[in-house]
């Protein structure tokens, strides 16, 4: 009976026949309208059935829309028209409504008529003959990840092609600012895409060379920032060499004077740009690459700016993608780094100043991934928590595309080596991340990072604070000298390099000694005179004692905002050391932003202010 | 009937229009059919005819069956019915197999007015006849028609007697209103037993089988399939929906797995109504389901039925199946399943026993002449002496005679034209330099890659001098290509050809027009996606079959089209010249194949038969025979000479896909979606071998030249090479196996298979075997 079930066809509800025949003026008693619509449905298998007929005479395996018109033809009956794009359909669905629909965009004929550059037609037909096996054995064509001969070139097209790649690598600034800006508008080079994805590919080869490095990836932003190009199943390439740029130990970064990480952050940003313009070309991208960085992250043996490049590479792609790989990996990685930044020898000065910009990279991640998800939270407004999570799960990850497909780019042994979920290698990315709650992130952040993570915070609120507040001169004035507050002389360095921090005299001092094991506490210290914490009770540590203070200054004057953060760093990893942090709002260049200047700072964590509108927001809800 | 070898016939057939003028009158028309035979034909089998009607020869069975004499039968036929009326089957079926008639005919005599026949069978009976008569009309007619060929004076295949039968009733494709007895056919379900007890029924049945001793057990499980799709549809026809679909739901697990094709058409199947127009419906009904048994076997379900009073069940057994009795041992499950799976359950046994000429016609001899060239290329090889015994052994071979062949003439064959003697010889030249294939030496591959098909290309076919390859496409193009640096060209205008130089040596040359050479020519024409390609031997011709229903000539001498044969009225699957030119073959979507002369625009024979689309055509190497596959899961050969079916293949379990003739005519290979590659000796017609590997469907097949390896190439992505020699020295042609035939297939073919060579994301749809045995392989690159 059950598997009957699961066999069961589409069926019509008799309510869509109705309908359609009252849009045909028509009514149908219940009775007629049951019947019709079993028939329509018999009929639908029906021309289903004698569709695949014609998809197994065209040698294919997927059946298109044009099968299905060619069996409605051959039974009389008119055929459907307006489906028969090459490109898929999405099929979005609205959860409120069980509506389902595909997304049917109107298009500007006009436009479309009036166009002046008209792409290129599509590449010619064509027949090639290559030897594959002499003897029955092996086979002579190495399976390279681009077809050898894809179409043939016209004379123009392989000059445009010599020019091009002699100005970009060539020598003049100039010229190749030229060469790019045609790459990157031209579109008549169709038939060439196959050679520049090779040129590309290059980057294997001359990873000794930053300069040459960085040339090969503006190539390749122009390709994919040209409009006219539908790079296909070259994207899989070249993904594959700037994956190779983000991840790989180049041969550049053994000089400690290359800056490569610069090149890993702009291969970076290049990755995300591919993948949020071009990803829908290959199913299972998003999780192939998440798996590749999950990969190289948990790889110890692999130098730093291999990590490096893993987390801004995860960073690049989003959020949501720190949330599912690096988030859940921070615990173990999070001791490798300690060792490195905690050595203090002098052979290991280079390690450790690689180790910071790791560390860096961090920050900025799960600042950023904080923030989004406080973001969306408020968003979401009076939803709970757990279902806002789920509900934000990325649009790419639809249940069109698979994620268990498997490809591998070819560029190194560690995207080769994808196993599908690794479960011996524990590399398998849940699909569907556990939802946790800001809150908890928030508290297991604050377990690594600690002060320096509420630092960032900080700076962040007090840009946007004018909105939350009665505007008070101080508090808009960021600019303004900082006040003295608390002990000032308190040093603030990162937790993680003052790992000679003994217990701080202000332990004993604690009014609060009876709280519950406290976690970070951030709180709006004009609303609340005194410091409170909101922590919750904390699982692994629950002996530990922790520290709370008072606010350090008194409000006076117009009410204004300050964060304190507070609280004993738990776990392993800290070794109970004790900090605080008491953000004022910023009247100026305060220690604490002059502080943040010291952190190793990765490429952009100047972000628009705008985009962290809500965070700070949010931030206070849970709390 | 017609198989008799005729008289040596002495009209020659002019093998090509010049130019492209069709419609030419067959040199000798032939005479129309004998007026004894037409009426029989033209009526309708299931009209009313009396006793009378099973009077002419029936076209059923090829055969046992030497009918008695008119009076006696009639006798006979009386008994026969009150024998029935009375419920006395035992005594009925004795006396019927004592009289060797068999059912249909009784039931076909059995048809007047005042026999209402206990249970209603009667005039189910005689519709179900009808059924079949329909079905083997068209096959009988082309049968007569080759008869009088045959009988006539003149040899040519020709004509109108065979396309006198009305196309639009050629097989059960076509539209239900072409066919008047639909509704008779349906109504042989009227008869009603009560819904609730089917299930009973077939339960009772199925513990019976179940319990039965291990040996009876596996052919009597043959019976579950067929009983389950007449019950269900009974049901349905007597429109108790919600009893058909419990009965579907309860039993259809039961079925074995490769009839699942069929039950989800099947399970489709709820109303009555929809009975009318669906073609797998109508295939059940039309034909009669066969299964092979051993008498002890069949005893022992007749008991049992009869001691259970089950009436439905056994009415069933007796109207829709055929029960083909065999003397000895049951066959075994793997021998069983290794012949079951078609539509129409197994081949019956008697259609397998026609005589076939499998072997090679004589090769004309030829004088190879001792040219200079020749002397020198030997020379530069530096074996001048090993090139006599070669020439002689090449002579000596077609100087024998081989005694399966057919007679010389028995189809006429165009002539050989000067251009075809050279080609022959280049031909023997290229076979000196063949290299010997074997297990030990592999043929090397070169692969054919379409680029930028667009998921388009439907097609291939390679010359026999691998020259020229040509694809046929979904957006109904058909493109030639060049593959040697010879380029394409066409023949200059009307015009300018009247200004060359008629008596220069390089006349031949200068017709040629120099402007138009280029590497691929675009043939314009078809209205639908193109199907099929295929070559003329002589490379001046191309045929293309498509969607459209058409099937075009092609110049390729112009690059025009030249004739546009129209028959099939719906899309035609596949087309293929025959090896010597001139015929060719088609079949499409109305079930029917087609044999064509190049000059005729309508058919020279129909074979019909198939109870699906004819999905592939292919010529036997001497041209005298057809072998189609079909979505029936049969593959058939038929006789060019007389249209008759001489051989029903049964075994796989999915719709054939591709056909191969090994190059000493004895065996055939057969591919399908099932993946599995089957093997058959023509002569004795047995499955000799199945070669299990592929994972998708088989679109490729072809024999190395000489025949020792064979390549097969998939939608999996694969090209795979086997040992033929080995699959038929293992033959085991005794006279048991050849009597009875009762099949033992190892069980792993592994040992078969010599190599498996991936392609880079292409499904392989074509291959070839150069003359020097290059094995060529071709496919559109399909990146996913």
């Amino acid at each position: 009976m059950s598997e009957r079930e699961e066999r069961r066809f589409v069926e019509l509800p008799r309510e869509s026949v109705r309908l359609m025949a009252e849009s045909a003026g028509l009514e149908l008693t219940d009775e007629v309208a049951a019947l019709l619509a079993e028939d329509v449905c018999y009929r639908l298998r029906e021309a289903a059935q004698n569709s695949s007929q014609f998809m197994k005479h065209t040698k294919r395996r997927k059946l298109t829309v044009e099968d299905f018109n060619r069996a409605l033809r051959w039974s009389n009956v008119e055929v459907v028209c307006g489906y028969g794009s090459q490109d898929p359909l999405p099929f979005r669905a609205i959860k409120e409504g069980e509506l389902y629909f595909q997304e049917d965009r109107e298009i500007n004929l006009v436009e479309l008529a009036l166009a002046t550059n008209l792409p290129k037609g599509c590449a010619e037909t064509a027949v090639r003959v290559h030897v594959s096996y002499l003897d029955g054995k092996g086979n002579l064509e190495p399976q390279g990840a681009v077809p050898s001969a894809v179409s043939t070139l016209s004379d123009d097209l392989l000059k445009y092609y010599q020019h091009v790649t002699r100005a970009v690598l060539g020598d003049d600034p100039q010229l190749m600012k030229v060469a790019l800006q045609d790459l990157q508008t031209n579109s008549k080079i169709a038939a060439l895409l196959p050679y520049f994805v090779y040129v590309v590919s290059g980057v294997k080869s001359v990873s000794h060379d930053l300069e040459q490095l960085n040339r090969l990836l503006h190539i390749a932003k122009s390709l994919i920032q040209n409009p006219y190009l539908c790079l296909g199943s070259y994207v899989k390439s070249l993904i594959a060499s700037v994956m190779y740029c983000v991840l790989e130990p180049l041969a550049a970064s053994i000089n400690p004077l290359n800056d490569h990480w610069t090149l890993r952050d702009y291969a970076a940003m290049l990755l995300s740009h591919i993948f949020w313009t071009h990803g829908d070309l290959v199913s299972g991208l998003y999780h192939q690459i998440l798996l590749s960085l999950q990969k190289v992250l948990a790889d110890p043996v692999r130098p730093l700016c291999s990590h490096y490049g893993a987390v801004v590479g995860l960073h690049a792609l989003g959020w949501k993608a720190v949330e599912r790989v690096l988030y859940p990996h921070l615990s173990t990685y999070w001791a490798n780094l300690q060792a490195v930044l905690d050595d203090y020898s002098v052979s290991n000065a280079q390690v450790k100043a690689d180790g910071h910009k790791v560390y860096g990279a961090i920050l900025v991640a799960v600042e950023r991934l904080l923030k989004m998800k406080a973001q969306s939270v408020s968003a979401q407004g009076d939803r709970p928590w757990r279902d806002g999570c789920r509900r934000e799960s990325s649009p790419w990850l639809s249940p069109l595309q698979d994620p268990q497909v498997e490809f591998s780019f070819g560029i190194a042994s560690h995207l080769l080596q994808l196993g599908s979920g690794g479960p011996q290698l524990g590399t398998g990315i849940s699909a569907d991340p556990p939802a946790v709650s800001l809150h908890e992130t928030y508290r297991e952040l604050y377990d690594f990072f600690g002060d320096s993570l509420a630092t960032r915070f900080g700076t962040g609120l007090g840009l946007h604070s004018a909105e939350l507040t009665p505007p008070g001169p101080k508090v808009l004035d960021t600019k303004k000298e900082q006040p003295a507050f608390g002990t000032g002389d308190v040093v603030r360095k990162m937790p993680q390099l003052t790992a000679n921090a003994t217990v701080s005299p202000r332990e004993e001092e604690s009014p609060r000694a009876d709280y519950p094991p406290g976690r970070p506490v951030l709180h709006r210290s004009a609303s609340v005179p005194r410091s409170r914490s909101a922590s919750r009770q904390q699982g692994h540590r629950p002996g530990v004692r922790d520290v709370f203070q008072k606010c350090r200054f008194s409000p006076q004057g117009p009410p204004h905002f300050s964060f304190v953060i507070a609280g004993r760093q738990v776990g392993r990893r800290c070794q109970g050391r004790l900090f605080q942090t008491c953000f004022p709002q910023h009247h100026g260049p305060s220690h604490i932003s002059r502080y943040a200047q010291k952190l190793p700072m990765i490429g952009r964590t100047s972000k628009p202010v705008k985009k962290w509108a809500h965070s700070e927001y949010s931030l206070y809800l849970p709390l | 009937m017609a198989a008799l070898p005729e008289e040596p016939a002495e009209v020659v057939v002019k093998p090509d229009p010049e130019g492209g003028v069709p419609p030419q009158p067959p040199p000798a028309p032939p005479p129309a059919a004998p007026p004894t035979t037409a009426p029989a034909e033209g009526e309708p089998a299931g009209a009313p005819g009396g006793a009378g009607e099973a009077a002419p020869p029936k076209p059923a069975p090829p055969g046992p069956a030497t009918s008695p004499a008119p009076t006696d039968r009639q006798t006979l036929l009386a008994v026969l019915q009150f024998l029935r009326r009375n419920n006395l089957h035992e005594s009925e079926d004795i006396l019927r197999r004592e009289a060797r008639l068999l059912g249909e005919e009784v039931a076909a005599a059995a048809l007047s007015p005042s026999a209402p026949g206990a249970q209603g069978t009667p005039g189910g009976e005689t519709d179900a006849t009808g059924g079949e008569a329909l079905l083997s009309r068209v096959a009988a007619a082309s049968g007569a028609a080759g008869g009088a060929v045959a009988a006539g004076a003149s040899a040519t295949l020709g004509g109108p007697a065979v396309v006198a039968v009305p196309p639009g009733k050629v097989g059960g494709g076509v539209p239900v209103e072409d066919q008047p007895d639909v509704s008779a056919v349906l109504s042989a379900y009227k008869q009603q037993g009560d819904p609730a007890l089917y299930e009973e029924y077939y339960s009772g049945l199925k513990h019976f089988i179940e319990c039965a001793l291990d040996c009876h057990r596996a052919e009597l499980s043959q019976l579950f399939y067929p009983l389950f799709v007449h019950m269900y549809l009974e049901l349905v026809y007597n429109q108790h929906e919600n009893e058909a679909k419990s009965f579907f739901e309860r039993f259809h697990g039961d079925q074995e797995c490769y009839y699942h094709d069929d039950l989800r058409v099947l399970s489709s199947l709820t109303k009555k109504e929809h009975m009318k127009g669906n073609e797998t419906m109508l295939d059940f009904r039309t034909s009669k389901f066969v299964l092979r048994i051993s008498r002890d076997s069949y005893q022992l379900l007749k008991r049992h039925l009869q001691e259970k009073q089950n009436n439905q069940i056994w009415n069933i057994v007796q109207e829709h199946l055929y029960i083909d009795i065999f003397d000895g041992m049951p066959r075994s499950k793997q021998q069983i399943d290794a012949m079951v799976g078609s539509l129409a359950g197994e081949a019956k046994r008697e259609a397998n026993k026609a005589k076939v000429f499998f072997g090679l016609l004589k090769e004309p001899e030829i004088e190879v002449p001792l040219d200079d060239e020749d002397e020198e290329g030997e020379n530069e090889e530096g074996k001048p002496k090993k090139k006599k015994p070669k020439r002689e052994s090449m002579g000596s071979k077609s100087k024998k005679q081989d005694p399966n062949a057919p007679p010389q003439t028995r189809i006429p064959l165009p002539e050989l034209k000067d251009s075809d003697k050279l080609d022959k010889i280049m031909n023997m030249k290229e076979a000196t330099k063949r290299v010997r294939l074997g297990p030990e030496c592999l043929p090397s591959i070169c692969f054919y890659t379409f680029l930028n098909a667009y998921q388009g290309l439907t097609a291939v076919d390679v010359t026999d001098d691998s020259s020229m390859i040509v694809g046929g496409f979904a957006d109904s193009t058909v493109r030639v290509w060049s593959v040697t640096p010879k380029r394409l060209r066409s023949v200059k205008s009307a015009a300018d050809l009247g200004l060359i130089d008629k008596e220069s040596d390089d006349v031949l040359e200068r017709i040629m027009d120099e402007k138009t050479a280029s590497e691929l020519k675009i043939l314009y024409g078809h209205c639908g996606s193109v199907y099929g390609t295929s070559f003329s031997p002589d490379r001046n011709y191309l045929l293309s079959c498509s969607e459209d229903g058409t099937v075009r000539l092609w110049s390729l001498q112009t690059f025009t089209c030249l004739v546009g044969y129209k028959g099939h009225n719906y899309p035609v699957w596949d087309t293929q010249f025959s090896p010597y030119g001139y015929y060719f073959v088609s079949g499409g979507h109305d079930r029917v194949a087609r044999l064509w002369a190049t000059d005729h625009y309508q058919p020279l024979r129909i074979f019909a038969g198939h109870l699906a689309d004819v999905t592939c055509t292919r010529f036997h190497p001497n041209s005298n025979y057809i072998a189609t596959g079909s979505a029936d899961r049969t593959v058939r050969l038929w006789d060019v000479l007389n249209g008759n079916c001489v051989r029903i293949f049964t075994g796989h379990k999915g719709p054939i896909h591709s056909l191969a003739f090994s190059p000493n005519g004895r065996f055939l290979a057969t591919g399908a979606t099932d993946g599995r590659v089957l093997l058959w000796d023509i002569g004795h017609g047995l499955m000799v071998g199945e070669l299990k590997g592929h994972t998708d469907t088989v679109y490729a097949l072809r024999f190395s030249r000489d025949g020792e390896i064979l390549a097969s190439g998939s939608m999996d992505n694969t090209v795979r090479l086997w040992d033929a020699v080995k699959v038929f020295e293992d033959l085991e042609t005794d006279d048991f196996t050849t009597a009875t035939g009762h099949i033992n297939l190892p069980e792993n073919s592994q040992d078969l298979l010599l190599g498996t060579y991936m392609t880079k994301s292409t499904p392989v749809i074509h291959l070839h075997f150069t003359r020097r045995n290059l094995l060529l392989a071709s496919g559109a690159y399909s990146p996913q």
